[in-house]
């Protein structure tokens, strides 16, 4: 920081300030001659009281001095400059303000927002620009639009932006802003700048790097000045979103402390007309997690909201979720080992939450759990398609299919080139339970359900010993082949119900042990039922193609969303506006057609901000909460600092005057 | 020669002799002398009043032995009879410095009327009256006499005299001791500024000889309690030496260490019976008169 005198013509006033030392030295030089009869007394007390007035008197000399150094200096009107300060008053400039209007500045820091705290200071920078200044807003947030198309003159205009900002409850979107910005300064005469005012939010920022801007100055200013304590509902985790009518299904939400302290909150879980709440005991800067059991009596997509009680940053305490609740799961069964299939098929229809529906060869199947009776590799791509949306795979491979292909629907590569290939067993050979703590076996515990490693097989699909994968083996045959193995969400058929003894098909634990298979594939990951939708993003959903743009609409409290076709002609249709956090119900006629959730992003629950004086270097200046842009252009001044400084000299100084006069021998 | 009544001395104003010649002074004032006179002494001595008997001492005047006793109880017994004397008065004047001290009048001033008053009813009274001013030693000396133009020279050197130099009290009495070769009273005037020990130590000789001791002690009210005059260069008018202070500071402590010199002189000649006397130059000395005039036998 260097150091400069506003008014340096008045510099020879600097001279008063030997006044004092004047004053005092006259005053001392000079006394009135009293002539009296004897000093005796007077030479011992004063010999007596000189070890404490002398240091007193010079003490008040200093602090004399002082008070008039600071006096003067107020006069002289000394500034802090940065050592490279931005364009000053005279200069032409090109300002942009970055204003992070994401979600973590809608925290409460006193009595106002982070965001409005910013929207405040971008006002006084705006305010201190000159006639000739170009400036404009880009608003940081998931998708960073500036306020005007290109850089404007009218303040005013700015002004009214920054009066009527809101915060979106949205992720920040750092390297668009920027590109944004850059884009508004390429080409512009005059200094350059780009003023950030954000929370600078540790989780956003840690990772995002500051772009090299030539000839642009970076000023980042810093809209929080403290932590604020925090506790957020980061995630619900569904045993699965494809439930049953009658099924118990667990519901996980994970709750995260962003805080120090540790905290018991409570988790509400609201679910048409059930309420559920649990405790959940949080250490500091950690998370935990509470389940809810839930049933659904009918079928239908069940909107769920779960909320944390309420704490400084109510926006994450909420998250919704959608089930879908099906009275039944559909199976497809095709392939060309027409027995393996027929078997297949009478098992699944004697259990009446399973619908065998049919399978049209080449079309990506339109069933939660695909079954390919000995799959030679057709059509892989649709199987693919299949997978990636959610669905399941049980696939019994035909007889000369490479074991890389089924693992390539599992998305893993295989260690050789192995083939299936079909071998007669020596005499009969029986399976044992590889993993007998799999969710597939847990209905076979306690006996009742018999025993699914049963039977006794002649034949099977060969493979090079070594060449499957170790993990995901439900059954084994007896000498480590997989017979059932789970690979994600393929499952591997390896038993041949013709060459069984006795047949397995007709024992009573097949049927359980082939839905439980069933039921197991449906347990995977996949999306959620209506679409979870990122906040400031607009939701769309898929409507039959006959479906007329007026039979669409969105409600959510408190009304209605315009909504609209995605394009002419297209089956999708989307709310025109992004939306923010919030239980989106889809109506169709007027009857319920289904809900879309839109989230608050995990991340911005974190308010931990980023060590702003670390983001410094030579193009970059950092200015903290009480800091002011105008004293990088003008100069912090001093004289209030040098007023408070004589005032204090002068109550030093009254005060030791007092003393000395109140304790005056 | 100036007479007084008919003359105005400086010291002895003629309204001043009119009022102190109502004063019964000389009377009631203890005196001491070799000589007799209208006085009663209370030394023994060779008068026609009996006092008391006193058992025979060795190295008694064998003529002063009642033999009458001695024949009828065969002890010796001596007559003691009341001395008539006249009174020998010394007045002690302080010349020095610090006694120019204090407006209207100054200490020296003051403690001249009251020596030029004392001496006057003094002689007045027939009595006899001896003067001594000094500073570091002795200025001046009147032996013992008691005629008028006595009193004109004392009254003249009062005039003459002017304070000057450092005191030293102790010392001027174990100088003039010799002086005072008959008993007598002992007036001092002074402002006592010296070390009170040494002082009490140069009397005790007096004392042993059998001498009356007056202290009058001289004070200027302002000397006494300081005048807040801020920041002043004292100017020792003994010494010439001078002490930077601020009065404020010193006001209190200068108050009580001159109440403790004051109260360590009264104590040091009670415990002697030795009358100390403030004598503050905003008072008539005349109070001074009365004080002496009414002091118990």
């Amino acid at each position: 920081m260097n150091l400069t005198l506003a008014n340096p013509s008045l510099l020879p006033l600097a001279a008063l300030v030997t006044v004092p030392v004047l004053i005092h030295l006259f005053a001392r030089a000079r006394p009135r001659s009293v002539p009296f009869s004897s000093i005796r007394f007077i030479e011992s007390i004063v010999r007596k009281t000189a070890r404490i007035r002398q240091p007193r008197s010079w003490l008040i000399l200093l602090l004399r001095t002082l008070l008039f150094a600071g006096l003067i200096g107020i006069f002289l009107k000394p500034l802090l400059l940065a050592p490279n300060p931005l364009a000053g008053e005279g200069e032409r400039k090109n300002v942009i303000l970055l204003i992070d209007a994401s979600a973590s500045m809608s925290a409460v820091e006193g009595s106002r927002t982070r965001f409005a705290a910013a929207c405040a200071r971008a006002s006084e920078i705006v305010a201190g620009l000159g006639s000739g200044d170009l400036a404009n807003i880009v608003w940081v947030r998931g998708g960073s639009v500036p306020e005007f198309p290109n850089l404007a003159v009218n303040k005013s205009a700015l002004q009214q932006a920054l009066q009527s900002a809101r915060v979106s409850l949205e992720t920040a979107d750092l390297p668009g802003a920027f590109s944004r910005a850059e884009a508004l300064l390429r080409g512009t005469r005059g200094a350059r700048e780009i003023h950030v005012l954000s929370d600078f939010q540790a989780a956003n920022w840690k990772g995002f790097s500051l772009p090299d801007l030539p000839g642009t100055r970076l000023v980042l200013i810093a809209a929080g000045s403290r932590e604020v304590a925090n506790q957020a509902l980061i995630e619900i985790l569904p045993s699965s979103h494809k439930v049953l009518v009658g099924e118990d299904v667990e519901l996980t939400a994970r709750v995260a402390n962003y805080s120090s302290q540790p905290v018991l909150r409570r988790v509400f879980l609201r679910a048409g007309e059930m309420t559920q709440s649990r405790d959940v005991r949080l250490p500091p800067w950690n998370e935990g997690s509470v389940t809810f059991a839930c049933r659904f009596a009918k079928p239908g997509e069940q909107a769920m909201e779960f909320t944390l009680d309420e704490d400084d940053f109510p926006s994450d305490n909420t998250r919704r979720l959608v089930l879908d609740v099906r009275p039944h799961l559909s199976v497809g069964i095709a392939g060309t080992d027409q027995e393996t299939a027929r078997r297949w098929a009478r098992a699944l229809e004697s259990v009446d939450w399973i619908l065998v529906t049919p399978v049209e060869p080449g079309e990506p199947p339109d069933t939660d759990v695909l079954m390919l009776a000995g799959w030679d590799g057709a059509n892989r791509k649709a199987l693919q398609t299949f997978l990636a949306e959610g669905g399941s795979v049980i696939c019994a491979p035909a007889a000369g299919l490479p074991l890389g292909d089924v693992l390539a629907l599992a998305g893993r590569e295989a260690a050789g080139d192995a083939v299936f290939r079909t071998s007669s067993l020596q005499g009969t050979m029986g399976l044992r339970v590889a993993n007998p703590g799999h969710p597939v076996f847990a209905l076979f515990g306690g006996g009742d359900a018999g025993n699914p490693a049963g039977g006794k097989f002649s034949e099977r699909l060969e493979l090079s010993p070594g060449s499957w994968p170790d993990e995901g083996t439900l059954l084994a045959y007896q000498d480590g082949v997989p017979a059932v193995a789970e690979w994600g969400r393929v499952i591997l058929w390896n038993v041949s119900l013709e060459k069984s003894e006795p047949r397995w098909a007709e024992r009573a634990e097949f049927v359980p042990f082939l839905a439980e298979l069933v039921l197991s594939g449906r347990r995977g990951p996949s999306a959620m039922a209506g679409g979870d939708f990122p906040s400031g993003s607009k939701i769309s959903r898929d409507f039959p193609g006959d479906t007329l743009d007026e039979e669409v609409a969105i409600t959510s409290p408190p009304g209605e969303i315009a909504v609209g076709r995605a394009g002419a002609g297209s089956p999708v249709f989307r709310s025109k506006s992004p939306l923010g956090p919030g239980l989106y119900e889809w109506l169709v006629h007027g009857s319920s057609a289904g809900y879309s959730t839109v989230n608050f992003p995990a991340a911005e629950s974190d308010l931990r901000a980023q060590d702003l004086p670390a983001m410094a270097g030579p193009e970059v200046m950092t200015l903290a909460a009480n800091e002011s842009v105008s004293s990088l252009r003008k100069g912090i001044p001093l004289w209030p600092w040098l007023l408070g400084f004589a005032c204090l000299c002068l109550l030093a100084e009254s005060l030791v005057v007092w003393k000395a006069r109140s304790a005056a021998p | 020669m100036k007479t007084p009544g008919t003359t105005a001395f400086k010291f002895l104003k003629p309204e001043d002799m009119r009022r102190a010649a109502s004063y019964e002074f000389a009377p009631k004032a203890l005196v001491e002398g070799y000589f007799s006179g209208r006085h009663r002494s209370n030394d023994r001595g060779a008068s026609t009043e009996f006092r008391d008997y006193r058992q025979y001492a060795a190295g008694d005047d064998p003529r002063r032995v009642d033999w009458r006793v001695f024949a009828r109880s065969d002890r010796l017994y001596l007559r003691n009879f009341h001395q008539e004397t006249s009174m020998n008065c010394y007045v002690l004047l302080d010349s020095s410095g610090s006694m120019g001290f204090g407006e209207n009048p100054s200490k020296f001033d003051y403690a001249s009327f009251f020596a030029a008053a004392l001496c006057y009813l003094v002689i007045r009274g027939k009595d006899r009256v001896s003067l001594c001013t000094f500073d570091e030693g002795v200025r001046f000396f009147a032996p013992l006499g008691s005629t008028s133009g006595h009193l004109h020279r004392i009254l003249h050197e009062l005039e003459d005299n002017r304070p000057g130099k450092p005191t030293s009290l102790s010392a001027t009495l174990k100088k003039i001791f010799p002086l005072f070769r008959q008993r007598g009273s002992l007036v001092i005037l002074s402002d006592f500024l010296d070390d009170p020990g040494a002082i009490f130590e140069a009397l005790a000789t007096y004392l042993h000889r059998g001498f009356r001791i007056y202290l009058f002690h001289i004070a200027a009210p302002e000397e006494l309690e300081l005048q807040d005059r801020g920041l002043v260069s004292f100017l020792d008018l003994e010494t010439r030496r001078r002490v930077v202070t601020h009065t404020r500071d010193l006001k209190r402590s200068y108050g009580e260490a001159m109440q403790a010199h004051f109260r360590n002189l009264r104590t040091l000649a009670r415990q002697r019976q030795i009358h100390h006397q403030l004598a503050r130059t905003d008072t008539h000395y005349f109070q001074l008169l009365d004080v002496l005039a009414n002091r118990p036998r």
